[in-house]
């Protein structure tokens, strides 16, 4: 009372500004909120938010049996990803693909022709030279012929590769033992390599590459599946 | 004075009218997420667990049976304060007087839950059958039931069965786990089998409820 009977007091005065600068202030909010839509939007959505809450804890504020239940439950199983099952195949079907088989070329082969062919032109050969020369007497057009004949006797039988010495018996006469002997020997096949071929890489590689485009196809669609 | 008040509440209108304006375009109030507003909600005695059971009245039964929740008038509910993860139960049946056995399963909560005399006694997470081998809706019986059960298709043991159909689907202990699915049964957690297995008889009834969303999806 004492308030109203002083009213040129300057504390009423202040007091009195204040308020009506509030009073505008709200005004002014009150006016913004009420005309603009998005921050009407916004309030009518948190108040239906509430009162979906409201609704989903029932109406005086008791929950529903499904909200208690979906409250306890772990969640809804995601569909189709993880729910297929590894289906049995029955047994008929099965297989295996077995590699390719190759048979094991004759051990004899590789090794013998090696070991074995090289030695016999060394052998006989120094006996031949000899002989020719002494009997035929023809070493001298032969010898030039043999240009890797190392013993450098007639008829270039010292000479590693077997058909370069078949030519000089021919000139040389009738020596024709060494020669047949190197020549019978064909170069065996080589023995298949443990690395496997370039077209094999390339397959494997193919194969690989198709596995992983599956997974990442089947991946793809499971993540579409979880998110639809 | 008054002049002074008078300006600075056209100043305040003007501010608000600015303010608006210039949240018009770019409104940052709306970009921010909204925080959940509660309401305040009003406590009845029924919210109240007792003895760690949830009584519901009379309109919760009522809104649950109209919604297809509940096929049958239920009295309470175990109150169970956290959700249950995969392999997790509860059971309570203190103080839960002798009664008709009712199980219902739910496909979409993954949940099953064990009632007598209208109580729920247990509460288990399920798994059950995958997308190409379903598990059978709607009501079924206790056919048989079986401790040590060794099951003649999957050669697998399947303890404390609980047969439900004649082509072998049933309820059994099994390994509950996230991602896991059957070939139509329903599995539990062993413990909650065992205690299971305890409680039924044969010829109890047993609603399988459908996943209501994928369905209807």
């Amino acid at each position: 009372m004492s308030v109203a009977t002083a009213p040129a007091s300057p504390t009423f005065k202040r007091g009195a500004i204040i308020a009506v600068i509030l009073v505008a202030l709200a005004a002014a909010l009150a006016t913004g909120i009420a005309t603009r839509p998005d921050i009407a939007n916004l309030v009518g959505e948190r108040f239906g938010n509430a009162v979906s809450q409201g609704v989903r804890n029932g109406v005086d504020g008791i929950k529903t049996v499904a909200a208690m239940m979906a409250e306890r439950s772990p969640g809804e199983r995601a569909k189709g990803a993880l729910a297929s099952l590894k289906n049995k195949r029955p047994v008929g079907i099965h297989e295996r693909a077995l590699p390719k088989v190759r048979k094991p070329t004759p051990p004899v082969s590789p090794l013998a022709a090696i070991v074995a062919g090289p030695p016999v032109p060394p052998v006989i050969p120094p006996a031949a030279p000899l002989f020719n020369n002494l009997v035929s007497g023809s070493p001298t057009p032969v010898v030039p012929l043999v240009t890797g004949g190392p013993t450098g006797g007639g008829g270039g039988n010292g000479s590693p590769p077997p058909f370069v010495s078949i030519t000089p018996p021919g000139g040389g006469g009738g020596i024709i033992v060494p020669p047949t002997t190197t020549t019978e020997t064909p170069p065996p096949p080589p023995p298949p390599s443990a690395v496997p071929e370039p077209n094999t890489w390339a397959l494997m590689l193919v194969g690989f590459g198709l596995v992983g485009f599956a997974v990442r196809r089947d991946r793809r669609r499971v993540a579409l599946a979880a998110t639809e | 004075m008054r002049l002074g008040a008078a300006t600075l509440a056209c100043l305040a209108l003007t501010t608000g009218a600015a303010i608006w304006l210039a949240g018009g375009r770019s409104s940052p109030i709306a970009a921010s997420p909204a925080p959940a507003l509660r309401i305040p909600v009003k406590v009845s005695e029924s919210n109240v667990p007792v003895n760690g059971r949830l009584f519901l009245n009379k309109d919760q039964v009522a809104q649950a049976m109209a919604a297809g929740t509940l096929d049958r008038p239920v009295k309470s509910l175990l109150a169970v304060e956290t959700p249950l993860h995969f392999g997790d139960y509860q059971w309570n049946d203190r103080g839960v007087s002798s009664g008709p056995i009712w199980i219902r399963v739910d496909l979409g909560t993954q949940l099953i839950s064990v009632f007598r005399g209208g109580n729920e006694i247990g509460t288990a997470v399920i798994v059950y059958g995958g997308d190409n081998k379903q598990t059978p809706l709607g009501n079924l019986h206790i056919l048989a039931k079986a401790k040590d059960h060794q099951s003649s298709i999957y050669d697998a043991q399947m303890p404390y069965t609980l047969r439900l159909t004649n082509d072998g689907v049933s309820i059994h202990a099994s390994d509950v786990r996230w991602g896991a699915a059957t070939h139509g049964c329903i599995g539990v957690p062993l413990a909650f089998a065992q205690r299971l297995f305890a409680a039924t008889k044969v010829g109890d009834e047993v609603t399988v409820m459908p996943p209501t969303p994928v369905h209807s999806a």
